[in-house]
């Protein structure tokens, strides 16, 4: 029986059958798929990685939050003719990024990928990063094998205290079911398809401001070792990149760095370098690049729309004069990208807008400290000194003197504080009270302050004495009475110290040593 | 390994595609071995002892009877005592690791006076049983039993007795097999869409019972019970009438899964439900409730001993003695008490025996003995016993009938009489009602939202529309199988859905135990 006869032989309800089941288990299985699509944790991340489908860019810039705070692609566009794409997630671990060189490359052909490495300097090689591991992977397609690749080479690599629940994180469903909040939301159903343009190639605005120090004394020549898989989990990258023939320049951006963290940086220029990858430190770059810290942040780790800007111009530059990418501008193919460009202009006037009222916002906190320094009034005092800008830390000695004034006995009672405080501890912060003691218990309290927590503090009430120390530093060491100190959250550092006694009139005696 | 986990699911999928790409000698062979695959991971693996101490009591047992009724000078009793001592064998071992419950507090009792000391060691002596150990043993002990009566030929090959006894898909819960039906398992079995279409259906439906309802209506349940103190009156209510639809949703939602993973490999279980609450009668009940244990209990303990000699002369004495129709209820009491004990005692717990045996044994007998006044009562009343309201009224009667002695079988003795007092206060004691508690959000405190609640009522009512076709179709798969393909296909996509995302599963849930698992 030849082929033609054996396939007519074959009873047509049998066909139908096959058929039928096919497209159902493929109906299933979309359905599968969008679902999990749905109720997975969608973010800003989520519509930023479905999006490059729709472009066909030159750049990739890869990485965690400090890709997508720090370039601009339209910027860079309207600067160079350079189209870039920030494939980009917030949290990024570091088995991420081959993961999504592989994802890019299923849709786009790249000249050019700049991978930021901040996220090898976070790799503690424990089961601590479920947050960054899933955000890096929720985002892929559920039918990328890129996805899988990057959890299997997780739980290889990774040592977990607990059961991590591995299912979950290859079936995402699995953890996200319960999440029908999202039901609510319309960005989870506009990207249930896991398909929607992203606008200004990755780039979004951020309204936000603080202040930053600039780091010193950071640079070094010391190697410091990454952590075994870590390094192992940089090799298989630079073996991946260099296995096909990627160009590849790998970026430390610019932030609050340490000496440490620097040390290692060495380490991973010397191995890229080996690949022979290009390295770029911008933080070695602060002069070249204009930074200022001040002005250009919005925490430690992150510039603002001005940083970006400064950032985006030296990287550019950078690029430019390194390798040899097509400037596409006055193409007709391009047009798209100069219309993005001029509405990425409107909304930068008002970020900009918004990010340097902030800022004037914070420094308005240095006008009001010396409005507090110089005031002789406690009414007047207390006014600035509960803005939130400030955190007061106050302690009670063994004997304090009630005022007789009801509106300052109020002021004491919206410190928690009554007639027979002594030997108490108070932490207030824009009015509200975050750490009270009992009376006569717990008398001493040690904690963080300031906008990033990192400022320590020491209240001590024992044995009679009042001491207050603030990043290791006494700022008060007092015997009696009621003792405050102001402290700026935002330029963290201690603005005033006074006394609160007995005056004659029955008013507080406020003083300062 | 559950079957309601994942890796169930996979172990399932890629031994249904291996049985039918192996050549088809293999088949049982391949059961065999995910049987026992199965056993590893979900139980305790040193246990398969025990199945395999009830294999071989049973084969061998078996082939002793079979060879001593072929030779004349054995005697005819000789067969029934090694029937009964292959019995004896499996009761025992059952008995002392299942049954744990019936005999440690006598035992208990005796240390704690003979040798204090030796107290704490009993206490902490571990006695793991065998996995689906309640089940294997009647099974087992039913296959001895068929083969004495020789209404079976004994099984000759050992594995293939032992695949009868581990067949994994009813390890969990049941049901409680026959062996004339099992002997499909060592047949060869062809590919046939529809088992694969309606298996897969059917664990679906099962999914959707165990981890969209039965979870859901648990924790509410489980919520109130843990403060039976604080969550009283209309509390007690909900608890009573909420239980049996829990239990059914966890036991009849397991042998869906059950069921429907069997049918993939062309073994078709027996039925253990058929639409319990449609029953009008308790008696009724128990014919579309666990019908495996009830049938098992019938053949195998109440109709032997009807036949046995002492009864018969009981039955002669006492219908002489008083009557026909006082002398034939006795029989009766006396037969039911044993059956009732049977299944109770199987429960392995008094609080089993309470709330499975002595409540239904004294509301069947009490309804056999008013059956008389009822039917009275109806005629002078002039009920319409055919209306529809009438067969409410009796379903509803049924179904608190259970409730009640679902109190004792949930929360144990003393539980149970605590939480009908409360529930009997609600009707008694003035101000006592709350029935603010439906009205004011006090539900929202029990770890449930609207969302939950609506989604009961919609899982019930699939459940009813369900039991509405069963009774009419058979299956309410077959009257969807007639339906156009897209009104199929959105049913079925729809209940997976509906599991995918409504289902009790992964971090945080615990979907794992089945409330008919631990016997």
């Amino acid at each position: 029986m030849g082929l033609n006869e054996k396939i007519k032989s074959i009873p047509k309800d049998k066909v139908k059958s096959v058929i039928g089941f096919i497209v159902f288990m493929a109906l299933i299985l979309k359905v599968f798929c969008n679902v999990t699509y749905l109720f997975r944790n969608v973010t800003t991340d989520t519509w930023r990685i479905a999006g490059i489908k729709h472009e066909n860019v030159d750049m990739v810039y890869i990485g965690g939050s400090a890709a997508y705070c720090y370039w601009e692609p339209l910027k860079a566009w309207n600067d160079c003719g350079i189209t870039s794409y920030l494939y980009a997630t917030a949290g990024i671990e570091a088995e991420a990024i081959k993961a999504y060189m592989k994802e890019v490359r299923r849709t786009q052909e790249p000249q050019l990928y700049v991978v930021d490495v901040r996220t090898f300097q976070y790799y503690y090689g424990d089961g601590g990063a479920e947050w960054g591991t899933r955000n890096s992977t929720d985002n892929l397609e559920l039918t990328s094998s890129a996805r899988y690749g990057m959890l299997k080479e997780y739980f290889a690599t990774r040592e977990f205290k607990e059961d991590p629940d591995r299912l979950s994180y290859y079936l995402s469903i699995i953890k996200y079911h319960t999440n029908t909040e999202n039901l609510h939301s319309s960005l989870a159903w506009e990207l249930m398809d896991n398909d929607k343009v992203f606008p200004a190639k990755g780039w979004e605005w951020r309204e936000a401001y603080g202040y930053v120090e600039e780091p010193q004394g950071f640079e070094t020549d010391i190697r410091a070792d990454l952590l075994r898989n870590g390094k192992k989990v940089l090799i298989d990258l630079l073996d991946y990149c260099k296995d096909k023939q990627l160009n590849v320049l790998f970026v430390v951006c610019p932030y609050y760095i340490t000496e440490e963290e620097q040390q290692k940086y060495n380490l991973i220029r010397d191995t890229v370098k080996e690949y022979g990858f290009d390295f770029l430190n911008a933080n070695e770059c602060y002069d070249e690049i204009g930074i200022d810290f001040s002005t250009d942040f919005y925490n430690r780790n992150h510039v603002n729309l001005f940083g970006a800007k400064k950032y985006t111009e030296f990287l550019e530059k950078y690029i430019m004069d390194n390798y040899d990418l097509p400037d596409h501008r006055g193409d007709d193919h391009y047009v798209s990208w100069d219309e993005e460009y001029l509405k990425s202009l409107e909304d930068e006037n008002l970020c900009s807008e918004t990010v340097t009222n902030l800022r004037l916002d914070v420094e308005k906190g240095v006008t009001m400290a010396e409005q507090m320094r110089e005031t002789q009034n406690f009414s007047e005092w207390y006014t600035l000194a509960e803005d939130d800008r400030y955190t007061l830390l106050i302690a009670a000695g063994d004997s304090i003197n009630w005022p007789q004034n009801i509106a300052e006995q109020r002021i004491m009672e919206s410190w928690g504080l009554n007639k027979e405080s002594c030997r108490q501890i108070r932490v207030v912060n824009g009015g509200n009270v975050v750490h009270s003691n009992e009376v006569n218990q717990d008398l001493s309290r040690d904690g963080v302050i300031g906008i990033w927590e990192d400022i320590p503090y020491h209240i001590s009430v024992e044995e009679g004495e009042v001491s207050i120390l603030v990043n290791e530093e006494e700022v008060l060491s007092e015997q009696s009475d009621i003792n405050v100190v102001v402290f700026d959250n935002n330029y963290r550092r201690v603005v005033d110290v006074v006394s609160l006694g007995n005056g004659e009139d029955g008013k507080i005696c406020f003083y300062r040593k | 390994m559950t079957i309601t986990s994942f890796s169930f699911l996979a172990l399932v999928t890629i031994g249904a595609v291996l049985y039918y790409v192996l050549p088809k000698s293999l088949q049982w062979i391949e059961l065999l071995i995910l049987s026992l695959v199965f056993y590893y991971y979900a139980a305790t693996p040193y246990t398969i002892i025990y199945l395999v101490a009830s294999t071989l009591t049973a084969y061998f047992s078996t082939l002793i009877m079979r060879k001593a009724r072929k030779k004349e000078n054995v005697k005819q009793a000789f067969p029934l005592a090694i029937a009964i001592a292959a019995i004896a064998v499996n009761v025992l071992i059952w008995f002392i690791l299942k049954g744990r419950g019936l005999w440690s507090w006598a035992v208990e009792g005796v240390i704690s006076h003979a040798c204090p000391a030796k107290m704490d060691a009993f206490s902490s002596m571990q006695l793991v049983a065998a996995l689906g150990m309640g089940y294997y043993t009647l099974q087992i002990i039913g296959y001895v039993v068929d083969c004495y009566w020789e209404t079976i030929e004994p099984q000759r090959n050992p594995l293939k007795l032992f695949l009868f006894t581990a067949y994994f898909p009813q390890m969990t819960t049941g049901p409680i097999s026959r062996y004339a039906r099992l002997e499909t398992l060592f047949e060869r079995h062809k590919f046939q869409y529809q088992n694969l279409a309606f298996g897969a259906q059917r664990i679906l439906w099962g999914f959707m019972k165990k981890i969209v309802l039965a979870e859901r209506v648990g924790a509410f349940v489980a919520a109130i019970c843990e403060k039976p103190d604080v969550y009283t009156g209309f509390y007690s209510w909900l608890v009573i009438l909420l239980y049996p639809v829990q239990m059914y949703a966890d036991f009849s939602g397991c042998m869906d899964i059950v069921l429907g993973v069997s049918e993939l490999f062309d073994i078709h279980l027996a039925e253990n439900f058929r639409n319990p609450f449609f029953s009008r009668t308790s008696q009724e009940f128990w014919q579309r409730w666990h019908i495996t244990l009830g049938t098992w209990a019938k053949d195998y303990v109440l109709y032997p001993l009807l036949k046995s000699k002492p009864m018969i002369k009981f039955g002669k004495f006492s219908r002489k003695k008083f009557g026909k129709k006082l002398g034939k209820f006795l029989v009766n009491v006396v037969g039911m008490f044993f059956l009732w004990m049977v299944m109770g005692v199987w429960h392995g717990r008094f609080r089993y025996i309470v709330g499975v045996s002595l409540w239904y044994w004294i509301v069947l007998m009490a309804g056999d003995l008013l059956a008389p006044v009822f039917a009275k009562f109806t005629t002078f009343f002039d009920m319409k016993t055919e209306s529809f309201g009438w067969h409410l009224f009796q379903s509803a009667r049924t179904y608190l009938i259970y409730a009640i002695g679902a109190s004792f079988f949930s929360l144990g003795i003393s539980g149970g009489l605590a939480l009908l007092q409360d529930a009997w206060k609600v009707l008694t004691v003035k101000d006592y009602a709350n029935p603010w508690i439906f009205f004011d959000e006090s539900f929202l405190n029990l770890g449930i939202t609207y969302g939950d609640i609506n989604l009961f009522f919609i899982t019930v009512l699939l459940l009813i529309i369900v039991a509405v076709l069963r009774e009419k179709y058979g299956y309410a798969r077959i009257w969807i199988q007639k339906q156009s393909f897209m009104f199929r296909w959105l049913i079925w996509i729809s209940l997976f859905v509906m599991v995918l995302i409504w289902g009790k599963y992964g971090p945080g849930y615990n979907a794992a135990e089945f409330i008919y698992q631990g016997f």
